[in-house]
């Protein structure tokens, strides 16, 4: 008698299980998900930017390969000045190949917080992809409709050591598919200072991914940065030793 | 002697004249050495704040340091060598630094600076800018924390960070790779030179060595104070010859501005002395003449009862030289008391603070003169004297006794 | 009223050594004043040539917002007629272009952030001089794609003449802005700052690495006079359209130096005034011992007759002469004094020259005959004798005849 009941208490928790783990999901997973969602452990996509100014446009194209967050090689396409150039992302170190001037360069500190290509996202930026996991503690403050969407909005707070100069960050990730709908960037006085917002749902290589990306400065306008990936491919064979200066100067 | 007494007593005879000239010179005086005190002051304070916030005495660097801050390039044995130079004869005080240049960014702005790396204890020995925070700026490294940064205000305006703010500070460290690391402000300082100011940011060496990966032992700077400044230069030469691997410079050498500001002060306060006892000596001429012109009767007299015309031309030229001393005495005992109270009390020039701070003058000045500068004058004073006699002396001696005797 | 002019007048000549003592020693006074104001005012009219002439130029034309944000997307062009009429006014020697921006320099292993400054060459020289800071190598042409670099920064990279140097930055519109370009020359630039990180280009050169095609940075205006500017000003400013266009003076872009100049001023204008205290009492002494000289004469004359008024009234007007012989005396004593300084300035030797010859400064100590400054010396002097006057004056009015004849 006791057997049964304690084998149905079993049997029913065992079913129980699932929703429990499913409510004990915590606000890193979802982060860590959402960058796997658009990274997986490997990818190669076809990229256009699109810097917006008040006064005047641009365009870069490129191509671009990335192992994880801390290995990625961009080749710009377009437009004809810059075609050629090829940027590198080795971990701590960025470097940049310029075959007009046949010459390697490392970017040193003092330009890290320029914008790649004159855009909005900056080299720092580029440089600590991975701190969105490492440089925080994070937690799932609310959850919200954004753009017809239900999303988890996670608050990120920066670790006391962490060498991020945000207070406070913000991002909304789908509840279904885990996809990274928007951001936002606070100073110390809880100003925001810079957010960006994902569009256009796609499938690509089998998953659902944001294709249109926008970066806009706060307080700036006419100002911001839009992202449109072209294509995608993800978990290709891409081995870390790939990333090198000599395949930077054979990439086509 | 006798002629003394009689010249003596000829200056005070006249007493409205006398004292008219006296007050000339006394006045000429206290405005010649007052501003002279107030000008040396300005410069000695400036070269004073020199010493105590950018350049101590004597500094050590890697020759190739220079200054584009490379970190590799180091000095080695630090620890030995403060040792040694703390108990050197003449060394008051030693500290090492580390210093690179790093971008130190918020989230609403990024501004190149300097990291300076410090030993807290033996920094506030050979450094003062641990005085310039006040209390409710924080303080300099009291506590214990890790990672804390003191900044400026004018920086962290620029920056838009205060107290607590957090600072990322990114550089390239002892491999050559970019690093960085959060910062939290515990302190904020001010001096009188924003242009300064803005550019340094201190931390901890300790801090900024495991940032950097700089192995122990090495440092990028040794700073030293003296007993005695003035031995900067021959110190700095025999610790050049013990010490062969790094380079060592006195204060001059790192700042050669100032040295050349102080030389150019004197050169103006010595013009500018120059200046008025020329128009002094010009003054006491004129007075002499008039004292001649009326006193002609009496001089004719003389010369007819027989004084010598070297002793009518030797009296004259004592009754300038006294009222020519008298005057400088009392000039000078006014200036010393006005010296001494304006040098304890201050001068408080805060309306011109904006353009004086921005080349590094302080906005409150402490005039001082060194009591040698008393004793210049007063012979100056006297070799004025002197020659200011002689062209009245002469007129004197014109005189033909018989007609001036006749005059009224 | 005449008949006292003329009894002023006489009364100064009927006692010729006294006027004389009394006029030299406001000339004198005069004279000493106007040769101190005229080093002080001349060193820094000195300064401000060097500033003006070394960097800024007198005037210069930016697009509107530049000053502020000094980025490379804040490039402008004008048209050429505008700026040949601008050219064609007699008070512009040249107007010389620009195109500043920052960039990357790296040699072998060594990177350092620079200020590129595209000139036209020939043009900038003229204004600039900047062919004497020449140490090593030639100097650049206009067609040239050769670069010229700062002896601190050339020792830093590393590079001689001949060696290339790689030149990396954003360019217009993010545009990447890279070259190379083989070092044609060394030059030691006036100040450590700009010996220690600046490079010039060919604007040419520096529009394409830049990719701004013909715009500039800066239309730098060289004029014949520091005091025409004001005028210029006027005229660009009506000339062109505000809302594009900024244009500035040599005084917004050189702001510490003239909060520098200002202070110092301040100083030096307490120097005169202190001697001014010293020259006061002279004077007074003089006009003093002048009046009580004449006391007896004074006595005779009220007491045949002459009105006290009157006669206070001679005596004025006589100090009133004096004073102008003084003013004129004591100018043209100085005239010849400064005129010599002028083409014999006083120079520095010892550290002061090695100090100065670092900032580029000419170690000298030059005179300003600024006529300003001659005004305003003779204005302080007459006010000082106008005060001196009240004393016989007074002493007149208030005359015991009695005693006064007995003197």
């Amino acid at each position: 008698m006791r057997n049964i009941l304690l084998l149905t208490l079993l049997i029913t928790s065992c079913y129980s299980i699932p929703t429990n783990a499913q409510k004990n999901i915590t606000a890193v997973d979802i982060i860590k998900m959402a960058d796997e969602k658009v990274r997986g452990k490997t990818n190669t996509s076809v990229m256009e930017m699109e810097i917006i100014r008040p006064t005047w446009k641009r365009s870069v194209t490129m191509k671009s390969w990335g192992r994880g967050m801390d290995y990625s090689m961009t080749y710009i396409t377009a437009p004809a000045k810059d075609k050629g150039q090829v940027f590198m992302k080795r971990v701590t170190e960025m470097w940049n190949w310029m075959p007009s001037i046949g010459r390697m360069i490392k970017i040193p500190a003092s330009m890290m917080s320029q914008g790649w290509m004159g855009s909005d996202y900056t080299n720092d930026d580029i440089l600590k992809e991975s701190s969105i996991v490492v440089d925080y503690t994070h937690k799932i403050s609310a959850e919200e409709n954004i753009d017809g969407h239900n999303t988890y909005k996670i608050e990120m707070i920066p670790k006391e050591d962490a060498a991020v100069i945000w207070s406070k960050v913000y991002k909304w990730i789908t509840k279904d598919e885990f996809i990274q709908i928007k951001s936002e960037y606070y100073d110390e006085d809880d100003d925001l200072v810079k957010s960006d917002h994902s569009y256009d749902f796609k499938i690509m290589d089998g998953r659902l991914i944001p294709t249109r990306i926008e970066i806009l400065p706060a307080n700036e306008e006419g100002k911001k940065t839009v992202i449109y990936i072209k294509e995608t491919k993800f978990d290709i064979d891409l081995p870390e030793s790939f990333f090198s200066q000599q395949q930077m100067k054979r990439i086509r | 002697m006798l002629l003394i007494k009689i010249a003596w007593r000829n200056i005070w005879r006249s007493k409205l004249r006398s004292a008219v000239v006296m007050l000339a010179i006394a006045s000429g005086l206290v405005g010649g050495l007052f501003s002279s005190a107030w000008m040396n002051g300005m410069a000695k304070q400036r070269v004073k704040d020199t010493f105590s916030i950018e350049t101590a005495h004597i500094q050590f660097h890697n020759a190739e340091f220079a200054d584009n801050f490379d970190v590799k390039k180091t000095i080695l044995n630090t620890e030995e060598k403060l040792e040694e130079l703390s108990k050197t004869e003449g060394i008051k005080a030693v500290t090492s630094r580390l210093k690179t240049s790093a971008m130190a960014a918020t989230a609403n702005k990024n501004m190149g600076v300097t990291i300076v790396g410090i030993l807290p204890k033996n920094e506030k020995e050979v450094f003062g800018l641990y005085k310039k925070l006040d209390s409710a700026n924080g303080d300099f490294f009291e506590t214990k924390k890790k990672n804390s940064i003191v900044i400026s205000k004018a920086l962290a305006t620029e920056l838009k960070a205060k107290l607590k703010s957090k600072i990322v500070l990114t550089f390239q460290d002892y491999n050559g790779e970019i690093t960085g690391a959060a910062f939290k402000v515990i302190g904020i300082f001010k001096t009188t030179n924003s242009t300064w100011d803005k550019m340094h940011v201190f931390v901890r060496a300790a801090d900024l060595r495991k940032v950097l990966e700089l192995p122990e032992g090495q440092s990028h700077e040794i700073d030293i104070l003296l007993d005695d400044y003035n031995q900067a230069m021959i110190i700095s030469e025999q610790l050049q010859k013990r010490y062969p691997d790094v380079l060592s410079e006195d204060w001059s050498k790192i700042q050669p501005y100032i040295n050349f500001i102080t030389k150019y002060m004197d050169i103006m306060m010595g013009v500018f002395m120059l200046i008025i006892l020329g128009a002094l000596g010009f003054g006491i001429v004129n007075t002499m003449l008039m004292v001649i012109l009326e006193r002609t009767r009496e001089l004719g007299m003389l010369m007819a009862i027989g004084m010598t015309k070297r002793r009518v031309f030797v009296m004259i030229m004592y009754e300038t030289i006294f009222l020519a001393l008298v005057g400088a005495l009392l000039g000078e005992l006014i200036s010393m008391l006005l010296i001494n109270y304006y040098g304890n009390a201050g001068i408080d020039l805060s309306s011109m603070a904006e353009g004086l701070e921005t080349v590094g003058y302080s906005v409150i000045t402490f005039p001082e003169l060194e009591p040698v500068r008393y004793i210049q004058i007063t012979v100056m004073v006297f070799a004025t004297g002197i020659l200011a006699s002689i062209y009245p002396a002469i007129k004197a001696l014109k005189l033909d006794p018989a007609s001036a005797i006749r005059t009224i | 009223m005449k008949t006292i002019i003329k009894l002023a007048w006489r009364n100064i000549w009927r006692n010729k050594r006294r006027t004389l003592i009394t006029v030299a020693s406001i000339m004198f006074a005069l004279f000493f004043a106007i040769i101190m104001r005229g080093f002080q005012i001349g060193s820094y009219a000195k300064m401000k040539e060097n500033a003006i002439e070394s960097y800024s130029g007198y005037l210069q034309v930016h697009k509107k917002g530049y000053w502020d944000d000094k980025n490379i997307n804040n490039v402008f062009s004008l048209d050429k007629k505008t700026i040949a009429k601008f050219e064609s006014d007699s008070r512009v020697i040249q107007i010389i272009p620009r195109l500043e921006s920052f960039a990357l320099a790296s040699s072998g292993e060594s990177t350092k952030g620079v200020a590129v400054i595209g000139v036209s060459p020939e043009k900038e020289d003229k204004m600039t001089k900047i062919r004497s800071y020449m140490q090593e190598g030639e100097f650049i042409d206009d067609d040239d794609k050769a670069i010229l670099v700062a002896a601190d920064l050339a020792k830093f990279l590393k590079i001689k003449v001949g060696d290339t140097l790689v030149l990396f930055s954003s360019g217009y519109h993010g545009q990447t802005a890279a070259g190379l370009y083989p070092v044609k020359g060394i030059l030691k630039l006036p100040t450590p700052e700009m010996n220690r990180g600046t490079v010039y280009l060919p604007i040419d050169e520096a529009q394409s690495f830049f990719s701004t095609e013909d715009q500039l940075t800066a239309l730098v205006f060289d004029l014949h006079n520091i005091d025409d500017v004001k005028g210029m000003e006027e005229l660009v400013k009506n000339s062109l359209d505000n809302d594009q266009y900024e244009v500035m003076g040599w005084e917004i872009m050189n702001k510490e130096l003239l909060q520098m100049i200002e202070s110092d001023n301040a100083g030096g204008v307490i120097m005169v005034a202190i001697l001014y205290m010293v020259i006061a009492f002279g004077i007074f002494g003089t006009v003093l011992m002048m009046t009580n000289e004449r006391i007896r004469e004074f006595s005779v004359m009220i007491s045949i007759g002459m009105q006290k008024k009157k006669l206070a009234l001679v005596v004025v007007i006589e100090l009133f002469f004096l004073t102008i012989l003084a003013i004129i005396a004591g100018i043209l004593i100085s005239l010849p004094v400064m005129i010599y300084y002028v083409y014999n300035p006083i120079k520095f030797t010892g550290e002061a020259l090695d100090a100065m010859k670092d900032f580029n400064f000419e170690p000298v100590m030059p005179i300003s005959m600024d006529p300003q400054i001659f005004l305003f010396q003779a204005i302080s002097i007459s006010i000082i004798t106008l005060i001196a006057m009240s004393y016989p004056a007074i002493k007149i009015m208030k005359l015991d005849v009695v005693n006064g004849l007995r003197s």
